[in-house]
Order: structure tokens, then sequence, then C-alpha cells
């Protein structure tokens, strides 16, 4: 595909589609010529197959009784992805509507969810209204929505705790007191990072938690994501770029998930769509009118670029530069990628993910942070004059947590990172950790010996 | 002249509180004097060799020596820290003359100098001699645009043999975090699955091969060997050369710079990645595949046929015989396949070699040429 863009457009009427074989063609993708109607249903096509089911079906009259209904939840950016992937299965709702064995009954309940994110991004349009005019399209089938305020993950109050990384890469939890845990908002937590880079990881860190508790909260055994190829892509190398390459198999993958009680299946019916073909979609459908454009993460510290912006922009180049099935080839590398060899030793009292290499020991291992012994009087002088102006951190660094009710808790490495740019600390719901209630509530034998 | 005025707290160094920092680490931008530099650069080098036992007493080990600034480095240290540490290793400098003109007569002058400066015994081995085609002849054939592929592969063996030629079957590169770094991206953007998993390793065998490569600057940042480079004053030829990476691969290289440029640590960050990328089990067959191999369909799997590069039609053999281990049929060299990838390589270059080259009678039967020098070789 070297050299060739990914989508063209027809002017004329001159090709003729090569599916229908009746109608002028309007769009080239993947070598083929289709009218519009032929392109959108190559695209809901991709939709209908992941999702073929028997959970997702509409039923016979005789059986729709039988067990629970099935909810699924979609995740809504106003994002272009997201927008079409509302209108693909809007539409496969309308369909089993209207099919006559199953007449009246949609197959499943759709839900859709934003997070509202304008206290950390702009956005040119109102999502809520994006949602009830793209319903409006769709007067046949019943569709909820609901908008989740990120101020919402700091909702537990009781678990707040504030979290800094000492000059040995470990993490110290200390506890927060009450007044300070009811004044946390979301805009106070990361008032204290100060890399665009680590904001805009701590932020998928709280979308997929918020998402997967909404998912719960509203009893949905399926969320599904709008995810394309591209992006899909992006998030490889951005999770790679973050060191949080370890992750990569289960996050791109239609996956469950566990939570709770229960579990949750994760799919990403776009992922094979590249985000050229979206745009597309969304162009012939007249649904561009309805997107919604993010601009960067609001930062009062610096310009710069993040990690997933260089990767966006990156695949963007590659498209120009004629290598546009690079994200194709890499969803597909993310894609053979396993479970990382070795155990999990523990799990991440941030994110909940689980760890094989401690980031502490290995960062410790290839860092080393000792100087050289100083000789000249000269050196000494200087030396005694650091002392006096930074009595704390000369005093050997070691600071006596156990004293101080300061613990150290286990961190993934992604988590690490973004810990290194919170100064002087990050107030964050901590996981509980099993092992800690385990240790705290269950007698061991010796102990049951001693009593 | 009055006493030097005192330096001010904040212009120490971050690590000894005593002398003046003069650079800004470019692994995580702590300020350092140059005593506390060397130590920590120097430090970290000998803790990767020690934690992966790269090094035994009595191992001779050959260094590729490019007289670029990463290998000339490499000797350096490997120089200092065997002495400082009593590895009680031989070492022994490596090159490769791949003939390319103005570029690899002026490095090889600076290895030849560091032969002197670091008392190694140094040996030469050239394309030329090894495959009968030097890289500027192969480029002026094959183009430009596949110089690299066609290089790394030839380079990897002609290490090798040059390392058998030695009797030596340990051969350290100068390998940085970079390279690591742009290795695990480039595996990930070009799909390559079979080295998805192996994109972080320190130390690579073959299984059944009498030849060890170890990474030792595996954890070393670009940037760091140049200022190392630069205040140690080493001798080293800094031209790239002349034969650029291809279009594709200097992409990739850009947004690392770019990645880097935002975040310091990410080099460091995606190597911790790419060590724990494992490729996901999956009862497959391995199909090889070659650019200038095309499979023929017949319907039968067990009976495949391949075109190999050289135009013969051959029946592939049977899985169990393709593994590691297994012998080029053309030259002895360890490989998966029937015929090795620098074999593939050459067979192709023999085809389209110019008749002028023939007629000519500089080289007579390349082909036959090449078999010949390597059954010279011992193993
Ligand atoms: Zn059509
Ligand atoms: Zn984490
Ligand atoms: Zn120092
Ligand atoms: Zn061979």
């Amino acid at each position: 595909m070297e050299g060739k863009a990914v989508i063209t457009y027809y002017e004329g009427f001159d090709v003729v589609c090569s599916r229908c074989k009746t109608e002028p063609a309007t769009v080239c993708a993947r070598l083929d010529s289709y009218c519009t109607p032929c392109f959108v249903r190559f695209i809901r096509g991709k939709q209908r197959k992941l999702m073929k089911g028997e959970q997702f079906k509409a039923k016979h009259a005789s059986k729709q009784s039988l067990g629970e209904p099935q909810k699924v939840l979609l995740a809504f950016s106003g994002g272009v992805s997201s927008v079409v992937l509302f209108d693909v299965l809007a539409s496969n709702l309308e369909e089993q509507m209207a099919n006559k064995g199953t007449r009246g009954q949609q197959g499943f309940e759709l839900i859709v969810v934003n997070l509202d994110e304008t206290i950390v991004k702009s956005i040119d349009k109102k999502v809520r209204s994006i949602i009830k005019d793209l319903i409006s399209l769709y007067p046949t089938v019943s569709i909820q929505y609901l908008i989740l305020p990120l101020h919402a993950f700091v909702a537990d109050k009781s678990s707040l705790a504030k979290l800094s990384l000492t000059s040995e890469f470990g993490v110290k939890l200390q506890d927060i007191d009450t007044a300070a845990a009811a004044a946390t908002t979301f805009e106070s937590l990361l008032l204290t990072v100060s890399s665009k880079s680590a904001v805009e990881d701590l932020l998928a860190v709280v979308q997929s938690q918020l998402l997967l508790q909404t998912a719960y909260q509203e009893k949905c055994q399926t969320l599904v994501m709008g995810h394309n190829t591209t992006r899909l892509a992006n998030e490889i190398i951005s999770l790679t770029v973050k060191g949080r390459g370890g992750i990569i198999h289960k996050d791109i993958a239609d996956h469950k998930e566990h939570f709770k009680d229960t579990q949750i299946e994760i799919l990403y019916p776009l992922r094979g769509v590249l985000q050229a073909e979206i745009d597309a979609y969304a162009k012939l459908t007249g649904l561009d009118v309805h997107v919604a454009k993010y601009t960067e993460i609001k930062s009062r510290v610096n310009k710069n670029l993040t990690v997933n912006d260089l990767s966006t922009q990156y695949f963007r180049t590659l498209d120009l530069l004629g290598y546009g099935n690079t994200a194709s080839t890499v969803l597909k590398s993310g894609e053979k990628l396993g479970e990382p060899r070795g155990t999990a030793i523990s799990h991440c009292r941030m994110c909940g993910e689980d760890i094989r290499l401690p980031p502490r020991t290995w960062l410790n291992n290839i860092t080393t942070n000792e100087g050289v012994p100083l000789e000249t009087e000269e050196e000494l002088r200087n030396l005694e004059a650091f002392n006096r102006e930074y009595p704390s951190i000369s005093n050997g660094v070691q600071d006596n947590s156990a004293a101080a009710g300061v613990g150290v808790v286990d961190v993934c490495y992604g988590c690490t990172l973004s810990l290194q740019a919170a100064k002087p600390t990050l107030v964050w719901p901590v996981r509980h950790n099993e092992k800690d209630i385990i240790n705290e509530y269950v007698l061991t034998d010796n102990e049951e010996d001693e009593v | 002249m009055s006493t030097p005025k005192p330096v001010k707290v904040s212009a120490l160094c971050e690590l000894c509180h005593g002398r003046k920092a003069v650079m800004k680490r470019p692994k995580n931008l702590q300020k350092l004097c140059k005593e506390c530099f060397y130590h920590v650069f120097e430090t970290e080098i000998h803790n990767t060799i020690v934690a992966n036992s790269l090094f035994a007493p009595g191992d001779r080990v050959a260094i590729g020596a490019s007289g670029g600034k990463d290998s000339t480095v490499l000797a350096s240290i490997l120089k200092t820290l065997n002495e400082r540490y009593n590895y009680g290793v031989e070492l022994v400098l490596l090159s490769i003359d791949e003939g390319i003109k103005g570029y690899r007569d002026d490095s090889l002058a600076t290895v030849k100098r560091n032969q002197v400066q670091y008392d190694m015994p140094l040996e030469i081995v050239s394309y030329k001699d090894l495959y009968s085609w030097t890289m500027d002849e192969i480029v002026s054939c094959a183009g430009i645009r596949s110089s690299c592929t066609y290089c790394g592969v030839l380079r990897r063996q002609a290490l090798d043999r040059g390392a058998a030629k030695l009797g030596i079957n340990h051969v350290v590169t100068g390998h940085n975090a970079d390279d690591m770094a742009e290795t695990v991206l480039m595996n990930l953007l070009r799909g390559d699955v079979a080295r998805l998993g192996k994109s972080c390793e320190i130390s690579t065998q073959s299984e059944g091969s009498p030849f060890k490569r170890t990474k030792p600057f595996k954890y070393t940042y670009q940037k760091e060997i140049v200022l190392y480079a630069h205040y140690k004053k080493l001798d080293y030829f800094s031209t790239e050369c002349t034969y650029a990476p291809e279009a594709f691969r200097g992409t990739a290289r850009e947004l690392l710079k770019a990645l880097e440029a935002i975040r310091p640590s990410c080099i460091m960050d995606i190597i911790y990645s790419g060590e724990q990328f494992c490729v996901a089990p999956k009862p497959k067959r391995a199909t090889p595949k070659y650019k200038n191999a095309k499979k023929i369909q017949n319907g039968d799997n067990d009976n495949e046929q391949e075109i190999n590069g050289d135009g013969s039609v051959s029946l592939k053999k049977k899985l169990e015989s393709a593994t590691d281990g297994h012998r080029c049929e053309k030259c002895g060299y360890l490989t998966m396949n029937r015929i090795c990838k620098a074999c593939v390589l050459l067979a192709g270059l023999e085809a389209s070699r110019p008749k002028v080259t023939i007629d000519n009678n500089v080289a007579v039967d390349g082909a036959a040429k090449l078999s010949k020098t390597l059954e010279q070789l011992s193993f």
C-alpha cells in the first residue's frame, strides 16, 4: 500500500460501486470502490460480526422472559469514533426492531456514558446535546444516557492517601486527614502533577476505572469502546513508551475484566477499521456535524506535547509518507503479545495492574546514585555550605519512614513514572491490598499458639 | 590573585555536593561533576555485566570495533573495568571492513590507533574476502534503498566468522539503550513477531551455535556515551555511515528523539516494556518469508515448495529439521533454513551482477569464490 492514500473520494459518477454494481461509487477504500450505502454496510459489518453472539440477538417472543436482559455500555467521548460507533450500534437495534420474527424487540439495551472531561480538556460542543441529537436520529429504539463527572473518581474519601516517590524509586504512602480528604476534588488531585504526559497517563487509569464502575453499577455485562485500528496502534506505542508494555496483551484485546464480584466483557467493535475510514463514514453519512473537537490537556505548566500526541502525530506522518498500513501492522503485533513471563508478585496500589518485575528493583539495578568521595578542602567546604542550606537532604536521605507511620507500597512502573511528576505528593484513591488485609486479620498458627 | 570564589550551593553536583556540576545527566537530568559522572557511568555498566554474568575469568572476548563512538567507548571501558574489577578476560578488537570508500577507510585507521592506545590485538575481516562483494559494489548493484538490510545480515555473519578465525566464541557489541529502544519500536512497527519477545535480550545465542553476542551498553544512553568520549578525549571516528538508514527506520528514530525530548526516561521505559513482551504461545507452523523467496501454494502443506533467491525450487524440509542448529547448505553457517539469509541475499546479487564485472574477470564467479573462501574458515 506504500504511496497510496488509505481513502480517496470520487468526484463524478463515472465509477460504479464494486459491491452492488449499480450505484455510483463515492469512496475508494482498501482498493475497492463503494457507494455510500455499501460503504456504511461494510463498516457496520465489522460490529455485526464481533457482536453476533446469541446474547446480543433479539429473542423470539416465546424466549423473551428467559435470563437477565443484556445491557451494553457505550463509552462516548463525542470524538468521531464514538459517534460512528453509536450510529453503528443504534442502526443494529433499529434493524432488530424492524425484523419480522422478533418485531418490536431489541437484542440488548444500550446505555451511553460520557465521562465529562471538561475540567481537564477543552471541547467545542456540549456532549450532552450531541448525545440527544444522535438519539433523536433513531426514534424507534430506546437508548439511555448518562454523564459522569471525573469527580466520581475521588468520591470514596476513605480510600484517599498521599503517595510520594523516594530517591530510591520506592513509593511512600501517608494517611491524609479527614478534612483534607473531604476537600479533595479531581482538579486538586491533578494540581500537583507537573507533566502533561503524566496527567494523560493518570487520566487513562481514571477513565478505565470509572467506565468499569459505571458498567458495574448499571448492571451492564458488556462495555464497548470506539477505538479504531489507528487508535489501538497508538495505544500500543504509547503504552510501550510509558513503561506499561506488560498490559498491552489484555488492554487492546476484546477481553473480560474482573470487577468486584463480576466480570465485564470489553469489546472494541471498530478494531478492524482505520481512522481514515471512520472519518469517511462520518463524512459520507453527515454525522461529522455531531463530532466534538477536543483540544489538548489544559496545563498550567508547559506547552509540551504528550506521549499520546507524539504517537498520534507519528501515525499521521506515516499516512502522509505512504506507510498507511503501519497501524494495522502494529495492532497485529500487539495482538500477538501474551501475558508476560513470571508470576505477578503483587498488584499496583494505584491502577491495580499486576506487578511482575518490581520497578524499584529494576530501576535501582540500572541506576547508580552514589557520588565520588570528596578530597580537597575546598570541596569539603562546599559540602558544609550545602549541609547548612539543605539539612534534610544531607542527613543521609534516610528518612525514618517506619517511625512516621509511613508505609512503602507496591506501585507499577507506569504509575511510578507518573508519580515522579507529582510534587511533593499525589493524593489518590489507594486500592486495598489483599495481602495487608490477610496479614492484619488472619491469625497464623504461631499467633494462635501464643494466645 | 585572590582565592577562587566558592561555588554556589545550587551549582554543586547533586551526588557529592562538593564539586561543581559540569553537566546534566541525559538519563535523568541530574546535575553532576565530571568525577561523579565517570563513576556512575562506569559503575552502571559494571553492574550490568555482573548482574547478567556476561564474563567469566579466562574468557576470550572479541569487541566488535567499528571506530565509531559506541565501540571505541566500549573498548576503553571494558579495558578499565577488566583491570579495576579483575574480570580476568582477554580482550581482542575485531573489525569488519565493509568496503565503503571514504567512510570505512578512515574509521579503520581509527581502530588501528585504538589497537595501540588500548594495547589489544586487532583482527580485520572484509566483506570482499568473505563474500567477494564490497558494500559499495552491493549498493551499486542492488540500490541504496536496501543497503542496511544487506549490511545488517552480512555484518552479523562477518563478526561470527571473524571471531571463528580468532578461535573466540563471544563477541561484545556497542549496541546502546537507544538502539534497544529503537529495536523494540521497530519490531512493533514491522510486526516482527519472531523478534518481539526477544527485543531486549542482552545476550543472544542461537541454540547449538558456538557464538554468543552480548551488549554491555544495553542500559547506557547514547548521549552519555558521547559525553564520556568527550570528557575522556577518546579517539573515535564520528562520521555516520555513508549509507543512511532506510527511510522507515529513520521515522522511528525521529519519533524516539521527539519522545526523549519530552521525557528523558522514555528510553529506559521502552526497554522496561520490551522486557515484558512475550509472544502468546500459539501452535503455528513457522513459515519464514524472505523478500526474494516466493511461496507456491500447491494445496499440500507438507510438500510446500519454495523458490529460493537463486531461483532454485526446493522441497521444504519438515518443521523438525528446520529448527535452530541447522546448517546452511551453501556455506555451513548456522541457520533456521536450508540456505542462510546471507547466501540468499548474495545469490540474488549474483543473478543481477552487471555483466561488465564478469567480463572483466575481476570476480570470476562470485558464488564459487564465496564457498571456497568460507571453506577455509574453520569453525
Ligand atoms: Zn454499492
Ligand atoms: Zn499502576
Ligand atoms: Zn559529584
Ligand atoms: Zn550460507
